[in-house]
């Protein structure tokens, strides 16, 4: 049964678990999608979409509904990668980036059907260069391209304004495109 | 418009939420300015890239493990059920076509190749043409070609807004 936004809402508050079933099969390749683009193809991606859905669920009777549902799903999921990447790095543990990160569909589109296959090696040198890139412009970037999603949305996931959002964009593109196209170093940055 | 501010816009150039004016002067400032177009070149590749990553499905059981966690219980059986309307209701138009056309279809057909044939009558007369509308094999070589010609039509003005 598909519920209105509104009335979804009135069930999860009241502990509707086929709601939240529905919820979470509703945005959970969103999020896995939205982890796995932050941190660069880890296997812990489902894990902590898990976490995600999680502290959703926790989180439920606190949430006023300001914001779209969706925007709040993906601030948490932000928030849990922005922390994540922080304890990585206080740790000094970089997670394998050759592992698969989540059972593949099999009808996903493959590098055989891309007409543009000649840039299989810039997408693969893309997927490495995202986890690095300034946390700000990989977020922007990140939520841009995952479902395209407006200036204004993504300006309320991340708190900013929507020209910040554009700024961001841009400097994040360059930020790529430098390190894409001229060869340079993915360490130092902006 | 200059070519900082130019090579500034170029994103919203691309994804095409320009202002009418700011967007026919990139065009303009494309065709003279080698720097931006090379720029925007690359702009268009980068986007490419960016749309096509890979995206990845969660596993089957992903949603039954977050409810497990989070310690909340569905009954299996509701579960399956509302799955199955989901998928019910996605093939519900798709379902109300089939059955129309199982029950009207012969006579939609009939009606459609009536009104296709008096439209032909009226070409054919217009153009002199009298065979148009009781050849059935001239008739149909003619909607050939122009649903051809509507098909070429619609891929070339894509192809020039693609590229413009």
């Amino acid at each position: 049964m598909v519920f209105s936004e509104e009335e979804a809402l009135r069930r999860l508050r009241q502990g509707d678990a086929r709601v939240f079933a529905q919820l979470v099969d509703q945005y959970k390749d969103m999020v896995i999608n939205l982890v796995s683009r932050m941190l660069g193809q880890t296997a812990d991606a489902e894990d902590l979409a898990q976490e995600v859905f999680l502290r959703v669920w926790k989180g439920l009777p606190r949430f006023r509904g300001e914001a779209k549902l969706s925007t709040w799903i993906y601030r948490i999921a932000i928030n849990l990668c922005i922390a994540h990447k922080k304890t990585a790095r206080a740790r000094a543990q970089f997670l394998p980036a050759d592992e698969p990160a989540t059972w593949v569909h099999p009808n996903m589109r493959t590098e055989r059907d891309n007409p543009y296959a000649e840039e299989a090696p810039l997408k693969a040198k893309l997927a490495e260069l995202i986890p690095q890139m300034p946390e700000k412009y990989r977020t922007a970037l990140t939520l841009f391209y995952l479902k395209d999603l407006s200036y204004l949305e993504i300006g309320e996931i991340m708190d900013v304004p929507m020209g910040t959002v554009k700024s961001h964009l841009f400097r994040g593109k360059a930020w790529l495109r430098e390190r894409l196209l001229s060869g340079g170093s993915a360490e130092e940055e902006l | 418009m200059k070519h900082d501010e130019a090579m500034m816009l170029l994103p919203e150039y691309l994804d095409g939420s320009l202002p009418r004016d700011q967007h026919e002067a990139i065009t303009r400032l494309l065709e003279t300015d080698a720097e931006l177009h090379r720029a925007f070149e690359e702009e268009k590749m980068l986007d490419r890239i960016l749309r096509t990553q890979a995206w990845v499905r969660a596993r089957p059981d992903f949603t039954s493990r977050v409810l497990q966690s989070a310690g909340v219980p569905v009954p299996q059986g509701e579960a399956v059920l509302d799955r199955v309307l989901e998928r019910l209701s996605a093939y519900a138009p798709v379902g109300t076509l089939a059955l129309v056309a199982g029950l009207y279809g012969r006579a939609i057909a009939t009606r459609l190749w009536d009104l296709w044939r008096g439209a032909l009558g009226w070409a054919g007369g217009a153009v002199g043409l009298g065979k148009l509308d009781t050849n059935p094999v001239f008739a149909i070589t003619t909607l050939a070609l122009v649903i051809g010609a509507g098909v070429v039509a619609f891929e070339l003005s894509r192809r020039g807004q693609s590229s413009a």
